[in-house]
């Protein structure tokens, strides 16, 4: 479900873009996906090709990206990539940074759901 | 022959949601309201929670609610009949709130006449984890009719909350519950957040809670 309001909203930019540009069709999607998020690519592709029938960008192809959380800490001076940590028996991104272990840091990449760019004829 | 032509869009749908959020934010510090996001699942005590807080703080302090309803004003109507300016927004088949229909919630609302705004949230444990609304804090009230492994099964939106309230404790025993491990879960997902042990049906708990209420909005004010 939640998949679907995130689906519909990056079709709908995709579309009005085509538009926009009076394409015949979008042959490609580029998107980038945090890793963050816990969007499902597989989940978000299926929905797209539902979506998207009867309209330009029907049988596009869709690249989907899955980024790398990135911090900055707040404390120190690191910035870059997360380490992750096995808890109990859960899989879970511990947000903190791997140089000096606070938890004071601002996210600069792996929150995001955007669509970059469309490939169009 | 084909040409392609490649556009650049570069549309971030949660960027554009914490961008809103940000604006909410500032439209609520513009008029010194405090706001507090109340998520749980579906039937963990929200209303209950707000209602009671608003009973007793009603005559300290002026208090509006933004009210997520699937259909009707059921929720709404219950913090409409406590005499509280309260927006109710229908969100039908939509998972949770999102920074848009806040800041239309926030239109609706007298906000030169408000120093503490609830926003009662869907009902989930997931989706409202990535949407921002332009609150101050962020509360998560779970019950221990849920079963006592629901805060490990649900690490994500704890990770961005600020205060867990773990309700209904006087059924624990009867749901064969154990909400300290419930605590100890939430600490380990995240150890900087609060928690609180909660009955609002005996009334455990609800002094720490409106602690955590005031505090926060002397945080706030004396942060303008």
């Amino acid at each position: 479900m939640h998949e679907i309001s995130i689906a519909w909203a990056i079709i709908e930019s995709v579309l009005d873009c085509a538009k926009k540009n009076d394409a015949k069709r979008v042959e490609e999607i580029f998107i980038e996906v945090g890793e963050l998020t816990a969007l499902n690519p597989d989940q978000l592709k299926f929905i797209f090709e539902t979506i998207t029938k009867g309209t330009v960008a029907e049988g596009a192809k869709y690249d989907i990206k899955i980024v790398k959380p990135r911090i900055n800490c707040r404390k120190c001076s690191y910035s870059g990539n997360i380490e992750f940590f096995e808890r109990l028996h859960f899989f879970l991104p511990i947000i903190k940074c791997p140089e000096c272990g606070d938890a004071d840091i601002d996210i600069i990449a792996g929150r995001e759901c955007c669509v970059k760019k469309i490939k169009i004829s | 022959m084909h040409t392609f032509e490649e556009i650049s869009i570069g549309y971030d749908i949660l960027g554009a949601n914490r961008k809103l959020a940000q604006k909410n934010r500032e439209t609520l510090d513009k008029f010194g309201i405090t706001a507090f996001n109340i998520m749980g699942a579906i039937g963990s005590g929200k209303t209950l929670l707000v209602e009671t807080t608003i009973q007793r703080l009603v005559n300290s302090f002026r208090i509006g609610a933004i009210a997520g309803d699937v259909v009707a004003r059921l929720d709404a109507s219950r913090f409409e009949k406590l005499g509280i300016p309260t927006a109710a927004l229908n969100t039908g088949k939509e998972c949770h709130l999102d920074a848009h229909l806040v800041e239309h919630g926030l239109l609706k609302l007298p906000l030169e006449t408000l120093d503490i705004l609830f926003i009662e949230n869907v009902g989930n444990l997931i989706c409202p984890t990535d949407y921002e609304l332009g609150e101050h804090k962020r509360v998560v009230i779970v019950s221990v009719s849920e079963g006592d492994d629901i805060v490990e099964k649900h690490p994500l939106i704890f990770g961005t909350a600020d205060l867990i309230i773990v309700n209904k404790i006087d059924i624990a025993d009867a749901v064969n519950a154990d909400a300290d491990k419930m605590v100890k879960d939430a600490r380990i997902i995240n150890p900087r957040i609060d928690v609180m042990k909660m009955s609002l049906k005996t009334g455990e708990g609800i002094d720490e809670w409106i602690d955590f209420v005031k505090k926060s909005i002397n945080i706030k004010l004396s942060q303008i």
